[in-house]
């Protein structure tokens, strides 16, 4: 039985509403990787600052030595930063799934399945970039080639077209990608199999991701347009002095982050565990619950309405 | 709230497959869009060529520009402009009312034809201009005094309000027409519908902007593809501001013929697929939850 979209977001807003401990994850999340972000600037800039003779600004070349030590301690924070967030992301999840199905969840959850399912979550990630980022060298070569040849209007064109493939690549990722996390800890299979699942399920499930989608983004939109109207009347306060206003406008921006952080994305991320355990062979764990089984008899017993 | 109602995804689903099998339900739309656009261009063709105001202006100072502009025609032509409004408002009332009716039977029976529009349309313009016209002076009456709100206190006060007017009041011509009331009952009907299921209504919103803007995005893109072929035909010899304008001065024609092959698209695509949708998804949705 698939469940409507409606009774989904009901219930899955009831589910965070008795577990608020659902938002731990994510604001944790955030901080440590503003932590982690702040670390790989402030590392990169002083090993170059190390390595790097005092006038580099004067000598005509930079030398290719003095980035290496940089870069890769960028490109080991960048992986760091991806496994922080596939621990948290595989700990919420499995949140999720303990609330959904039992009805309430706590930080040993995010714990056991953070650590349990951290390692394909973090491969699926890896494997997404890097395919992301071979189809972007793939479709940018040519228009490279073509300047490199000096065809500048072959160039351009080419660049046009590659930014609008990679563009509607990366939505289809994106949408591709949504579940397979999901799939992955609430199947305990492997990442390969995991980014299958995703695929496969966006295949036979289109319009639920589609609506799971625009709902998220609408609430997104409404969530910033209740932030700008709350924080209008500070408009005046600019006119007056600009610096305290920038000031209490940063705090009231990390405020707003982590009040996102704490009640959209975990809404989010219930609705859609919730949408893909009702749609998969997951079902019967979901109709063990009572509110779910009285639907099931409902819609059973009663026909299918009639348009008169 | 009724329980047994089909969910929205039922509804969308339904609306998706109604859509599919009956290809004419888009014929309202594009004589909706060729109507306004013949009406539009017979005006303006009157108005450039016989009784243009400014045919003796004299640009030397404000003054004399002024002095120059026939005021007679001037106030004819912004007469014949409200009355083109009101024609056009007249027209598109009852392709709606049209749309709505074929849609109720694609629903109801499964198929629909063209002699659907033509006799929802005569049976209902009067009523759905009527309300139309009521419920543009409410929406102004509120969005003026929410924007005097927002002068003051500098939110988003006026995006929110017609998101909320929109949701509100998108129902009444649907009660209108399928439950064949009267206007003020109509009224009440259509924004008690929005009220007593606002998930759902919300949810079809979302759900038909989202589709709207998806099929802007996509037509975006075939634009972008078509401005690239384009650009692969102009001589642009190297990277600077002086060739890239020379070029495409020099092949103005390509980039006139390429901006109209992209509205048409994106309005071919709007007429044929978002809007027939969006029709049917709040005729399915009212024929499903709407007091009767």
């Amino acid at each position: 039985m698939k469940e409507p979209i409606t009774k989904t977001i009901r219930e899955g807003y009831a589910t965070w509403r008795n577990n608020l401990v659902l938002g731990v994850p994510h604001i944790l999340s955030s901080i440590i990787s503003a932590v982690i972000f702040a670390a790989i600037i402030f590392i990169s800039a002083f090993s170059f600052a190390l390595t790097s003779p005092a006038d580099f600004l004067e000598r005509e070349k930079l030398d290719a030595a003095s980035l290496i030590l940089p870069l890769l301690i960028i490109f080991i924070g960048a992986i760091v930063l991806i496994m922080v967030n596939s621990f948290f992301s595989a700990g919420a999840i499995g949140m999720s799934i303990k609330a959904i199905h039992e009805g309430g969840t706590n930080m040993q959850d995010m714990t056991d399945y953070g650590g349990k399912y951290f390692s394909p979550v973090f491969l699926s990630t890896i494997a997404v970039l890097i395919i992301s980022v071979a189809a972007g060298i793939i479709l940018f070569l040519p228009s490279i080639i073509a300047f490199y040849l000096n065809a500048l209007s072959f160039g351009i064109s080419l660049l046009i077209i590659g930014t609008i493939i990679y563009s509607i690549f990366l939505c289809a990722v994106m949408a591709g990608y949504s579940v397979a996390p999901i799939a992955i800890v609430s199947r305990g299979i492997g990442a390969t199999e995991g980014l299958a699942e995703g695929i496969n399920f966006l295949r036979n499930n289109k319009l639920k991701i589609f609506l799971f989608w625009s709902t998220y983004f609408f609430a997104s939109q409404a969530a910033s347009l209740a932030f700008n109207t709350i924080t209008g009347p500070l408009y005046y306060l600019q006119i007056i002095s600009p610096g305290i206003w920038a000031i209490i406008m940063l705090v009231l921006f990390a405020a707003y982050m982590a009040f996102i952080s704490v009640t959209l994305v975990p809404i989010a991320y219930v609705w859609i565990t919730r949408i893909y355990s009702s749609e998969t062979s997951k079902i019967k764990k979901v109709s063990a619950k009572p509110y779910v089984r009285r639907e099931n008899s409902a819609q059973s017993s009663t026909p299918q309405r009639l348009y008169i | 709230m009724n329980e047994n109602a089909p969910s929205v995804d039922e509804v969308i689903l339904r609306s998706i497959s109604a859509w599919r099998s009956n290809p004419v339900l888009c014929v309202p739309f594009l004589l909706n869009v060729v109507t306004a656009l013949f009406l539009f261009s017979v005006y303006s063709t009157f108005v450039f060529f016989y009784a243009n105001p400014f045919s003796n202006a004299v640009y030397t100072d404000y003054l004399s520009l002024l002095k120059s502009i026939n005021y007679v025609l001037l106030i004819l032509d912004l007469c014949l402009a409200f009355f083109l409004f009101i024609v056009m408002m007249l027209a598109s009332s009852y392709f709606a009312a049209g749309a709505i009716g074929m849609s109720m039977t694609a629903l109801k029976k499964g198929k629909t034809s063209l002699d659907d529009l033509f006799h929802y349309g005569n049976a209902n313009f009067t009523k759905i201009f009527l309300a139309n016209i009521i419920i543009l002076f409410l929406a102004a009456a509120i969005i003026v005094f929410v924007l005097m709100i927002q002068i003051f206190l500098h939110g988003e006060y006026v995006s929110i309000a017609s998101i909320i007017l929109t949701i509100l009041f998108a129902p009444v011509p649907y009660a209108i027409i399928l439950s064949n009331t009267g206007i003020r009952e109509g009224l009440k009907r259509g924004t008690n519908l929005a009220l007593d299921n606002k998930l759902e209504a919300l949810l079809i919103y979302v759900f038909t902007t989202s589709l709207t803007s998806l099929i802007t995005f996509a037509a975006l893109c075939a634009a972008g593809i078509i401005a690239a072929g384009a650009v692969a035909l102009m001589p642009i010899t190297e990277l600077s501001y002086a060739s890239i304008s020379s070029a495409m001065q020099s092949n103005i024609p390509l980039i006139a013929a390429g901006f109209v092959v992209c509205a048409t698209t994106y309005l071919i695509v709007l007429i044929f697929i978002a809007e027939p949708i969006t029709t049917l998804c709040w005729a399915n949705f009212y024929l499903s939850r709407g007091k009767r």
